[in-house]
């Protein structure tokens, strides 16, 4: 059986208590994201802001090439992307005030800046929440290898945060992290089952919880069909070689795959692009080389998504917490810069061509239409056609709206 | 209940004298508090200010109530459509120049006041409004602004007063909010009701409308608060359950509390819990662990007025409750366990583990421990490693204080209690010494970051006692001295909270780092006399674990009373049934090892819900423990050969409880059919640990 006839199948999922319905997993309406997490801070120029009119020391040693779509100047190194770029989205005019790592990748992932009294909730958090339900067969929310700190649940309960695969798929060896069960565990189930029905009812909502993600540790467990969902080697040679071999063509593959399982959100972590020495070598050398991967890995992405129907459905974000200095330092680096940076998007309610924004002749700063991160994280939950109207309640019961007034809709991205 | 902004004394918040009235068919509970008096006071019931007047007592107050100074309108950083007033405000300067001297004064119109601007705009009056309109002619709200511009818009008029206190007063279904006024000889009270942004801390039980008017919409208690001005009041209402009344047989000083408030809600305890799960909750709330069954044996054996009470003293003069406490401790002071120790941070973390140990081995008492942490340069290392002063007085807030003093920390709040200025004073207390002359160490110094200058240390101002003493010397001495102040009461109350959460399962003041007025305990009787209790003791953590453990609350059963019910039901909210807990990752492993027997590598369950099932399912961790040599599991198959008494003592060992007859009935013949009863045994232990109870503490 395919793996999308077994989970639209109801006759797979007979224990699951409250099962969602093939429509909930794969039903077009329920759009699902993905995140492509460059942890480090993207050099915007060296990237998808391109300046070759500038100076040596802003547009540095890589060349900019225009691509498929006019006036818009991608790396050299970055060929696939730019031949696609008539298809995709960007927005190159991403200002915050916030360049230091954590306070900015709080500010892009939870659309709020840092503050000191409460954590918000991530993209993956929020949209999850929206169809979010204990009982649903695989979780809602996974991240690869893991999730940065606010990539998490924020004040909403923990069940909310992510499911860390706690491994890197692409490394040899790569397992999610207590997945495969062992050979006596069928049968153990089964006595647990008596034991906690034998035990008396639960007597809290937490108690109620654990029984119901022990029922979801248990199909995911004990389903060799759904655990295959987390096997990108079930992939042909073919594909694998397109995403690539690599971590991050992996994990681009693997958040596909979930994806089409069900998942709502997955949050690919990709660390290594804080750059503040030697930022052609960085970006280019090494196994391998980062622009390279990024290149084939989120390219790769969007063909297979394309190919397989689900591009319409699926809202791709390529995005870091801030920017990089247009000017390059005396290591021949680029430092913090979070008064400019670019993000790439695809997909789910996006309007396919569209460049919003535009940073000055240095990269320095937004020329016309500055976009803060909490625009594009109103926009994005937008686009995945997400509630934004709703109210979060913070555990003491405090009403913390999901949409900020000052959080403005980018209008043009949406289809 | 009063809270008086210009003392602002702490203690003030919470309620000494309760009353009970029975009011339009309901029985209200009415928290009253008594100010400290400023001179005569006169009641006048009047429904506006006589002569005098004041633009921010009577002008601002509006523009607050009708929302117009709000973030999303023109209280915004920007302002709306080029009008900008102070958030909520709190600012009446800036406001009554927004409104009567910007753009040339063109938004007052003096010869027919309502022709302006100011007010065409929020009545829609032939001009649109982007907030929509909020106010029409016929409302109290416009006539008082017709009035005031007809008036010639003054700021100020006659001798208004000084705002002192508000306070909440209820008759016949409705609160009224009175403002105490302080002149120069006497002090003056108004009906402010409709002035002040009344709002309800559960609409779901009580909605308030902005003249008073409240409607209960179910049973239970909530709060109302009133906010005029920079001042918040609350006061406390309750419409009851009938769940009929109940024998009280505790005389626990803490219990004639809890009773009392029970009563007034409706409700009724829940029976106590039975011997053998008071003893498993006994052991894991004070060592940690689940008790073995010579200790489950010996618990039960005890007369039931005994079991908890001797039982607690051993478990409160073994080490094993200094290791447990000393994670609790540790959590207060925001030192994580060691499997989360950032990798800077494990070997400072470490100390930090070790002192709080060795402190509870030798007793020293809670204000011991705090001061230790301000002045000991070892353990100064939980604030020190922040380098921003701000940083630091702001973990001395949430840690010591129960307080988030962080809202201030860029600009006044107006729904904060402190402002920039007293945060920044506070924070001037944790600069580094610097070098002086002659190589002698001089207090550090910290600028004003948006004026440049100097700042100069000033504790909080809890009390006008306190802000008097700005003349000693700048010192976390001084920090200690006066947070530990035990006239204070702020850092018992504070600890009393944590550790009910931790005995109980959930602190009374949700968010232990947040008693703010408006974020009110569940039971704030019960955190009354639990603060009592610490102060009076001196800090001593032990008798106030005694405390805690021997009163009945303690005792509930957490079986619920609908067995339908898992959720929020009103006995679990009001205290009136345990609430059951997950065992912590840490917890968890700790009393695996103890019922195994064995030691387990020391990687911690994760937290998160999914993959911690996982984990116990799939990680082999239990399983391989299940078969280490020498493991309890083991001798019991060693020495018992009934697979009756096997499956007895597994559940004993196991659940610290004796097997039902359906669960002796349905494990006794699988071990008996089991060509291999050890195997068997062993699934059996493990379905046991990984069971649903076997993870909570009920």
């Amino acid at each position: 059986m395919k793996r999308r006839g077994f989970l639209t199948s109801m006759g797979a999922l007979p224990f699951i208590p409250g099962l969602l319905s093939a429509s909930d997993l794969l039903g077009h309406t329920q759009r699902r994201l993905i995140i492509v997490w460059l942890d480090g801070g993207m050099s915007h120029i060296d990237t998808f802001d391109g300046k070759p009119e500038a100076a040596p020391n802003i547009k540095g040693d890589l060349i900019a090439r225009e691509t498929s779509l006019e006036g818009v100047f991608f790396s050299e190194h970055l060929p696939r992307l730019s031949a696609r770029m008539k298809e995709l989205s960007l927005v190159r005019s991403i200002t915050s005030p916030e360049g230091n790592h954590d306070r900015g990748s709080c500010y892009m992932l939870t659309g709020r800046r840092p503050n000191p009294v409460i954590t918000y909730p991530s993209f993956g958090s929020v949209f999850g929440q929206d169809a979010y339900r204990v009982d649903a067969p695989l979780p809602s929310y996974v991240a690869i290898p893991d999730a940065h700190y606010y990539a998490n649940q924020g004040f909403l309960p923990l069940a909310h945060g992510p499911f860390e695969l706690g491994g890197t798929p692409g490394v040899k060896g790569f397992s999610v992290r207590h997945l495969q069960p062992s050979p006596e565990m069928s049968q153990a189930f089964e006595l647990l089952q008596k034991v906690d029905s034998l035990g008396g009812p639960p007597q809290s909502a937490s108690e109620t919880a654990r029984d119901q993600f022990l029922q979801q540790a248990r199909y995911l467990s004990l389903n060799s069909d759904v655990r295959a969902i987390f096997d990108i080697q079930q992939e042909s040679e073919k594909l694998r070689d397109q995403y690539g071999r690599h971590q991050l063509g992996s994990s681009c593959l693997l958040a596909r795959r979930l994806i089409e399982g069900g998942v709502r959100t997955v949050f690919v972590r990709d660390r290594g692009w804080d750059h503040h020495r030697n930022v052609v070598n960085e970006l280019t050398y090494g196994f391998p080389p980062k622009l390279e991967a990024l290149d084939q890995s989120v390219s790769a992405l969007f063909d297979d998504l394309k190919q397989r129907g689900m591009l319409e459905n699926t809202l791709v974000l390529v995005a870091s917490e801030f920017g990089r200095t247009p000017r390059i330092n005396a290591s021949g680096g680029r430092d913090h810069w979070s008064r400019a940076s670019s993000v790439l998007l695809f997909g789910a309610g996006l309007e396919p061509g569209t460049v919003y924004g535009k940073t000055d002749a240095k990269g320095e700063e937004p020329l016309e239409n500055p976009v803060s991160p909490a625009d594009l994280f109103f926009t994005v939950l937008t686009a995945l056609g997400a509630r934004t109207e709703r109210t979060l309640r913070t555990h003491d019961g405090r009403p913390i709206p999901l949409i900020e007034h000052n959080m403005r809709l980018i209008r043009p991205l949406l289809a | 209940m009063v809270l008086n902004r210009s003392t602002r004394l702490f203690r003030e918040c919470l309620p000494t004298r309760l009353a009970l009235r029975l009011s339009v068919g309901y029985l209200i509970l009415i928290a009253t508090q008594f100010n400290a008096t400023h001179g005569a006071s006169s009641f006048i019931p009047l429904p506006n200010r006589s002569q005098a007047f004041d633009f921010a007592q009577q002008i601002s107050p509006l523009l607050a109530k009708l929302g117009c100074s709000a973030a999303e309108c023109h209280g915004g950083a920007t302002g709306q459509g080029g009008f900008k007033l102070s958030l909520f405000a709190e600012n009446p300067q800036l406001d009554y120049q927004a409104i009567v001297q910007e753009l040339g004064g063109r938004r007052l119109d003096f010869n027919t006041p309502s022709l302006s601007l100011f007010l065409r705009k929020p009545s829609r009056d032939g001009v649109k409004h982007k907030g929509g309109r909020l106010l029409s002619k016929k409302d109290p709200e416009y006539r008082q602004f017709v009035d005031w511009i007809d008036k010639g818009a003054p700021f100020r008029s006659g001798d208004p007063g000084r705002l002192l206190s508000i306070q909440l007063r209820i008759n016949d279904g409705r609160i009224t909010v009175i403002g105490t006024f302080g002149k120069k000889s006497k002090t003056e009270q108004w009906d402010i009701t409709n002035l002040a942004q009344l709002s309800s801390s559960d609409d779901s039980l009580i909605t308030v409308a902005s003249n008073g008017q409240f409607e209960f919409k179910g049973s239970g208690q909530a709060w109302i608060f009133a906010r005029y001005g920079n001042l918040t009041a609350r006061t406390s209402l309750i419409k009851p359950f009938s769940r009929g009344d109940f024998q009280p047989h505790s005389q626990h000083p803490l219990d004639l509390v809890w009773y009392e408030q029970l009563r007034a809600l409706g409700l009724t305890p829940i029976e106590r819990a039975s011997s053998l799960t008071l003893a498993r909750r006994l052991y894991l709330d004070l060592v940690g662990r689940p008790p073995s069954p010579f200790e489950l044996d010996q618990f039960a054996n005890l007369p039931e007025n005994d079991q908890i009470r001797n039982t607690a003293d051993t478990l409160i003069d073994s080490s094993a409750f200094d290791d447990h406490f000393a994670v609790h401790m540790a959590s207060f002071f925001e030192v994580p366990e060691a499997a989360k120790d950032s990798r800077n941070a494990s070997a400072r973390n470490q100390r930090l583990r070790q002192f709080f140990r060795q402190a509870l081995q030798d007793r020293l008492p809670l204000t011991q421990i705090a001061s230790r942490i301000l002045l000991d340069p070892e353990n100064q290392q939980a604030w020190k490693h922040y380098s921003d002063p701000r940083d630091r007085a702001e973990y001395i807030g949430r840690t010591m204080m129960g307080l988030r003093l962080g809202c201030a920390r860029c600009h006044n709040h107006p729904l904060d209690r402190w402002t920039n200025e007293e945060h920044l004073r506070f924070s001037a207390f944790f600069t580094d010494p610097r070098p002086g002359e002659r190589g002698s160490m001089m207090a550090g110094r910290l600028f004003n970051p948006n004026s440049g200058s100097e700042i100069s240390p000033a504790f909080l101002p809890f009390s006008e006692s306190n802000v008097q003493k700005d003349n000693l010397p700048p010192t976390t001495e001084t920090v200690a001295r006066l947070l530990l102040d035990q006239q204070l009461d702020i850092f018992e109350r504070n600890m009393a909270n944590r550790l009910f959460g931790v005995l109980l399962g959930s602190p009374l003041v949700s968010l232990t780092d947040d008693h703010r007025i408006t974020n009110p305990a569940i039971h704030e009787p019960l955190l009354v006399n639990l603060t009592a209790y610490l102060r009076d003791h001196k800090g001593d953590v032990r008798a106030f674990v005694k405390y805690l453990v021997s009163s009945e609350i303690y005792a509930l059963s957490s079986r619920p009373m609908n067995a339908e019910t898992t959720t929020e039901d009103p006995e679990k909210r009001y205290l009136a049934r345990r609430a059951p807990r997950s065992l912590t990752p840490g917890q968890f492993i700790k009393s695996v090892e103890a019922v195994i027997g064995v030691s387990m590598p020391s990687t911690p369950p994760p937290e998160s819900p999914l993959a911690r099932q996982l984990f116990v399912m799939n990680s082999g961790l239990i399983r391989n423990a299940l078969d280490l040599p020498g493991n309890q599991i083991e001798a019991i198959f060693d020495f018992e050969t009934d697979p009756k008494t096997q499956v007895l003592e597994l559940y004993r060992l196991i659940l610290s409880r004796n097997p039902s007859p359906a669960e002796m009935a349905s494990f006794q013949p699988i071990l008996e059919q089991s060509e291999e009863p050890i195997h068997a045994g062993k699934n059996l232990a493990f379905a046991l640990i990984a069971s649903r109870e076997f993870s909570s503490l009920r």
